[in-house]
C-alpha cells in the first residue's frame, strides 16, 4: 500500500517557515549612520551626532538609541529632554544600570524633589520578566503554541482518541490560553503610553480641566508624571500620591 | 325552565320595587365633612360634600373658599341599605390645599334643589408649617421613582395618580449664604422640582466653579424626595447634586448656570410607556466674597482641631521615631490646609512627613482629617524635648482667629549612635559631585525594538489561518460527522464509492465476489446466506435493471467465485490481466446503474 503524505502537517511546517522567516529582524539600515554618529559623540561633536540620531529615530527606536540620544541632549544641558530620551530608553530596556544612573544624576538639574511612586514586588517581578522576554518573544512563543495545538487537535481527529493524545490538546490549549493572556497583557501594556515628563515652564496643575479651575501645584519642567485621564486637551497627571491634578496637552511630552 | 325565568322575573320586580318604594320615601340631606382639623401647610385637607336623596346633583359651588386652593375633584355615588330601605348618596371629594398657616375658615357650602335652600356647617382649620399628617414609613419622603417601580404608595393620593399634562420640571440652586469670607464653606445645593415621573437625570455642563474651590458630594445610588407645595401645587422635591464651596478670590463671584438634561416617564400607565429628554438649567447664584482680615490673611477658614503625637515615649538612638500629627475639620478645606512644621535641631532632625487627607461628606456638611506622619532621628541620647506646635485658623462664625497649641513633649533617647546622619535631602549647590557625569554612549547592533511580530500581517494571517483551521475542525466533529455524514444520501453514495474504490484496487478474480456480496448485503440489507445467483435476478428485475447488466453482474460474480476455488484458473498472464482490467471497468459502469435503480 502506497502511503500518502498528510496534508496538514505539510501545511503546518509551511506555516511555520514562513511566518518564522518573515517575523525575524532583518538588519536595517541605520546600522551605519549609528556608528557614525557614535564617533562624532567621541569626538565631542554633541550637535552633529545628535542630528544623525534624531534621523536614525524617525526610523526605528532601539535603547541605545535613545540612550546616546539622552547624552547628547545632557551634554548639551538640554537636561529635560536628555530625561525624556533616558526614560524612552529605559522603557526598552528597564533596570539597565547605565539608564538608571543617568536618570539619577540628570534628575539632580531640576528643582522639584518629587519622589516617584516606588513599584510594588509584584510590578517589580513583572518588569523583570519584561526585560528578559521581549514582546516579540513572547508573539513567537504564542504562535508556535497555537500551530501544537492545531496539531494535537489534527492527530485527535485523524487517528482518535488516545490518552496522550488527549493530555497533549488538553495541556496545550492551557498553555496557549495562559501564553495568549500575557501576550493581552503585553501588547495593551505597549499601547498605553501613561508616562510623560513636563517640558514646560512654571506648568500649573489645576483641580479641574480648564483654565478656570482653581491651580493646585506649579510644577517645572524635567518632572516625571503618570497620566491618569483626558479631557479634551487636559490631562490629569499624578506624580506622587501627594501631587496630582489637570494641565493642558501641550505642557508634556509623552514617553 | 320557564318556571326558573318566571321566579327570576318575579325576584327583579320585587327589587326595582323595593329600590323605588325607598327612594320614595328617601329625604333629601346635604352635609359636609373634614378629615382633619389641624394640617401643615404642606398637607392636603380633603373636604366631602354628600348628598342624601338627591338623583344626580350637580357639583356644589365653592366660590368662597378663598384660604384654600382645590387642586383635585373626585365624585362618587353608592347605594346603602338599612333596614330595607335603601338610600342613594353622592359624594363630592375635594382635596384642599392650605394657601397660608394660621386659622383657615371653610364657609358652608350652599346648594339649591327642588325651590329648596340647603346649607352645610362652616369649619375651622388650624394651619401649621411643614406638615403634621402621621409619617407612616415616610409617606412624604420618597426615592427617586423610576419606570420600573411598582410602588402603587406612590400614587396614594389622587391628585398624584393624574399626572399634568404639560411638563412640569424646574431646578433650582440653593446657597447656604449669599455672602461669604475667602475661604468659608458655603453648601450649594441643585434642587429638581417635578410634577412629572422622572427616569433619570445627568448634569450635561461641566461642574467647574471658577474663582471656588469645589467638594462635590458623591451622588448617591437613589435619591429621596420630598412632597413641597409650591403657589397651590405639589412638587415632588429631589437633591441632585451638592457640593461645598470654598471661594478662592473676592468680589463678586458666580456660580455659573449648570445644565441639565433629563428623561422623563411620558405615559407611566401605559403598557409601553414613552420616555422624553427635556433640558433644564440651574439659574447663575453670585456671592459676595470679602477677604479675611488683615490679621488672618492666609489663615485657613473653619473650625479645626489639631494634636501631636509620638509613637513612642522611649526610643533607640538609631530608630527613627514617628509623629503623628493630626488636624480634625469640623468645618473647612483640609485640601489647602498647610500643616505646621518642627524643625530640625542639633538633637533630632526632622524627615518630610508622609501626608494623608480624607474628606468626610455627612448629610449636610463636609468634614475631615488631616493626618501627617513625621518621622524624626536623633542625634543625641537623653530625655530630648519636642516644642508645642501652633496651629492658627480663622473662625468665620465668631469672626475670631483661634490659636490650637499641642502639648509639649519629651522623648528618651538611650543607646549608641551607629554612624552618621546621611543627609536625604542635599542642597542643590552639592547635587552635582565633582567629577560625577552620565555613563558613556552604547555602541554594537541596533534593530528596531518596536517592530513587533504581532503587528505584521503575516502573524495576523497565520493566526486567522489557525483560527479557521480550528474552526473546520470543529465543524467536521460537531457538524460534518454528527448530521451530515449521517444523512441517506451521502451514506448511499459513500456505500457506493467505497464499493467502486475497492473494485478498482483488485487484483484478481477472487477479490470481486466479495466486494460485491458486502455490497448487496449493504444495499438490499440481504444475509450472505441469501445471495446467490436467483436471489440477485429476482432483486434487479424488480428495479428494473437492464437485463444484459444482471447477466454481466451474475457472470462475473460466478467467476470470482470460480477462481477463488480455482486460483490457477484465472488471473494468471498478461492475457487474462487485461481481461481482468475491463471486465472491472465494465462492472463499475453496471454497478453505478445499478446503484441508481435499486433503492
Amino acid at each position: 500500500m502506497r502511503k500518502r503524505l498528510p496534508l496538514l502537517p505539510v501545511l503546518l511546517v509551511f506555516f511555520i517557515t514562513v511566518t518564522v522567516s518573515s517575523i525575524q529582524l532583518s538588519p536595517d539600515s541605520f546600522q551605519e549612520p549609528f556608528n557614525q554618529a557614535n564617533q562624532l559623540y567621541e569626538e565631542g561633536k554633541y550637535s552633529e551626532a545628535l542630528s544623525i540620531y534624531l534621523d536614525i529615530e524617525k526610523k526605528g527606536a532601539h535603547w541605545k538609541l535613545f540612550y546616546n540620544i539622552g547624552n547628547c541632549y545632557y551634554k548639551l544641558n538640554n537636561f529635560v529632554r536628555a530625561k525624556i530620551y533616558y526614560l524612552r530608553a529605559e522603557r526598552l530596556k528597564p533596570f539597565e544600570p547605565s539608564i538608571q544612573k543617568n536618570i539619577e544624576i540628570v534628575n539632580k538639574r531640576f528643582n522639584d524633589k518629587i519622589p516617584g511612586e516606588k513599584l510594588d514586588f509584584l510590578s517589580r517581578v513583572a518588569l523583570r520578566i519584561e526585560s528578559f522576554i521581549s514582546l516579540n518573544i513572547v508573539s513567537a512563543v504564542f504562535l508556535v503554541s497555537v500551530i501544537i495545538l492545531n496539531v494535537f487537535i489534527f492527530v485527535l481527529l485523524k487517528r482518535g482518541k488516545s490518552r496522550f493524545i488527549l493530555y497533549g490538546v488538553s495541556f496545550s490549549l492551557v498553555i496557549t490560553l495562559l501564553i495568549f493572556g500575557y501576550h493581552m497583557y503585553r501588547t495593551g501594556k505597549q499601547n498605553l503610553r501613561n508616562t510623560a515628563v513636563i517640558v514646560k515652564e512654571d506648568t500649573n496643575l489645576r483641580s479641574g480641566p480648564g483654565e478656570n479651575n482653581t491651580i493646585l501645584f506649579k510644577v517645572n519642567p524635567g518632572l516625571k508624571v503618570k497620566i491618569i485621564d483626558q479631557s479634551r486637551n487636559w490631562l490629569q497627571v499624578s506624580a506622587s500620591s501627594q501631587v496630582a491634578g489637570w494641565m493642558e496637552q501641550d505642557s508634556l511630552e509623552r514617553i | 325552565m320557564m318556571r326558573m325565568n318566571r321566579i327570576f322575573v318575579l325576584i327583579s320586580f320585587l327589587f326595582l320595587l323595593m329600590v323605588f318604594v325607598g327612594f320614595a320615601d328617601e329625604k333629601v340631606e346635604f352635609k359636609a365633612s373634614i378629615n382633619a382639623d389641624k394640617i401643615g401647610i404642606d398637607d392636603v385637607l380633603i373636604y366631602t360634600l354628600t348628598f342624601k336623596g338627591v338623583e344626580n346633583p350637580s357639583e356644589p359651588s365653592l366660590s368662597d373658599l378663598e384660604e384654600f386652593k382645590v387642586v383635585q375633584t373626585s365624585r362618587s355615588t353608592e347605594f346603602r341599605f338599612v333596614n330595607g330601605v335603601s338610600s342613594h348618596y353622592t359624594n363630592f371629594v375635594y382635596y384642599l390645599m392650605p394657601l397660608k398657616t394660621g386659622t383657615l375658615t371653610i364657609p358652608p357650602a350652599i346648594y339649591k334643589y327642588k325651590g329648596e335652600h340647603y346649607e352645610t356647617e362652616p369649619f375651622k382649620v388650624e394651619v401649621v408649617k411643614g406638615s403634621v399628617a402621621p409619617r407612616r414609613a415616610q409617606p412624604h419622603r420618597r426615592r427617586f421613582p423610576s419606570i420600573f417601580d411598582d410602588d402603587d404608595d406612590f400614587f396614594r393620593s389622587p391628585f398624584r395618580r393624574t399626572q399634568p399634562r404639560e411638563i412640569d420640571v424646574k431646578l433650582k440652586a440653593e446657597v447656604s449664604k449669599r455672602k461669604a469670607l475667602k475661604g468659608e464653606p458655603i453648601t450649594y445645593r441643585i434642587l429638581l422640582f417635578t410634577r412629572n415621573r422622572i427616569q433619570s437625570v445627568n448634569m450635561v455642563s461641566n461642574q467647574s466653579f471658577p474663582g471656588f474651590w469645589q467638594e462635590w458630594f458623591p451622588i448617591s445610588r437613589s435619591i429621596d424626595g420630598e412632597d413641597r407645595n409650591v403657589d397651590g401645587k405639589i412638587y415632588q422635591v429631589f437633591e441632585i447634586r451638592k457640593a461645598v464651596l470654598f471661594p478662592t478670590q473676592t468680589g463678586s463671584v458666580t456660580i455659573p448656570s449648570l445644565k441639565f438634561e433629563m428623561t422623563l416617564v411620558v405615559d407611566a400607565f401605559s403598557l409601553f410607556s414613552d420616555a422624553r429628554r427635556i433640558v433644564r438649567a440651574t439659574p447663575e447664584i453670585t456671592i459676595a466674597v470679602s477677604d479675611l482680615p488683615q490679621e488672618a490673611l492666609g489663615l485657613p477658614v473653619g473650625d479645626f482641631t489639631f494634636s501631636v503625637k509620638a509613637d513612642k515615649k522611649e526610643v533607640d538612638i538609631n530608630d527613627i521615631l514617628t509623629l503623628r500629627l493630626n488636624i480634625r475639620a469640623r468645618k473647612g478645606n483640609i485640601k489647602t490646609l498647610e500643616i505646621p512644621e518642627f524643625v530640625t535641631t542639633d538633637y533630632y532632625k526632622i524627615y518630610p512627613p508622609k501626608i494623608s487627607r480624607d474628606t468626610n461628606f455627612n448629610q449636610n456638611s463636609l468634614s475631615g482629617v488631616v493626618k501627617a506622619e513625621i518621622p524624626v532621628s536623633f542625634k543625641k541620647v537623653g530625655l530630648i524635648s519636642f516644642p508645642a506646635l501652633e496651629f492658627k485658623y480663622f473662625n468665620p462664625d465668631a469672626s475670631i482667629i483661634v490659636t490650637l497649641k499641642s502639648s509639649p513633649f519629651s522623648i528618651h533617647v538611650k543607646g549608641v549612635k551607629e554612624k552618621q546622619e546621611t543627609a536625604l535631602t542635599i542642597p542643590q549647590t552639592e547635587i552635582i559631585k565633582k567629577g560625577e557625569d552620565i555613563d558613556f554612549i552604547k555602541k554594537g547592533n541596533i534593530y528596531d525594538q518596536e517592530q513587533y511580530y504581532y503587528q505584521t500581517s503575516t502573524f495576523k494571517i497565520v493566526l486567522v489561518v489557525f483560527f479557521l483551521l480550528n474552526l473546520l475542525f470543529l465543524l467536521k466533529v460537531f457538524v460534518f460527522d454528527r448530521f451530515i455524514t449521517q444523512s441517506t444520501l451521502l451514506k448511499k453514495k459513500k456505500r457506493l464509492n467505497n464499493t467502486l474504490n475497492r473494485l478498482k484496487k483488485v487484483r484478481e478474480y477472487s477479490e470481486i465476489s466479495p466486494i460485491l456480496e458486502e455490497y448487496l448485503k449493504e444495499k438490499a440489507g440481504l444475509g450472505l446466506s441469501e445471495i446467490n445467483n436467483h436471489s440477485i435476478e429476482e432483486l434487479f428485475s424488480k428495479y428494473r435493471v437492464n437485463d444484459s447488466d444482471i447477466k454481466i453482474f451474475i457472470k462475473l460474480k460466478s467467476e470470482s467465485e470460480l477462481s477463488r476455488f480455482s486460483p490457477q484458473k484465472a488471473g494468471s498472464g498478461k492475457g487474462e490481466g487485461k481481461k481482468l482490467r475491463n471486465d472491472l471497468k465494465q462492472l463499475i459502469e453496471i454497478l453505478k446503474r445499478i446503484d441508481s435503480r435499486v433503492k
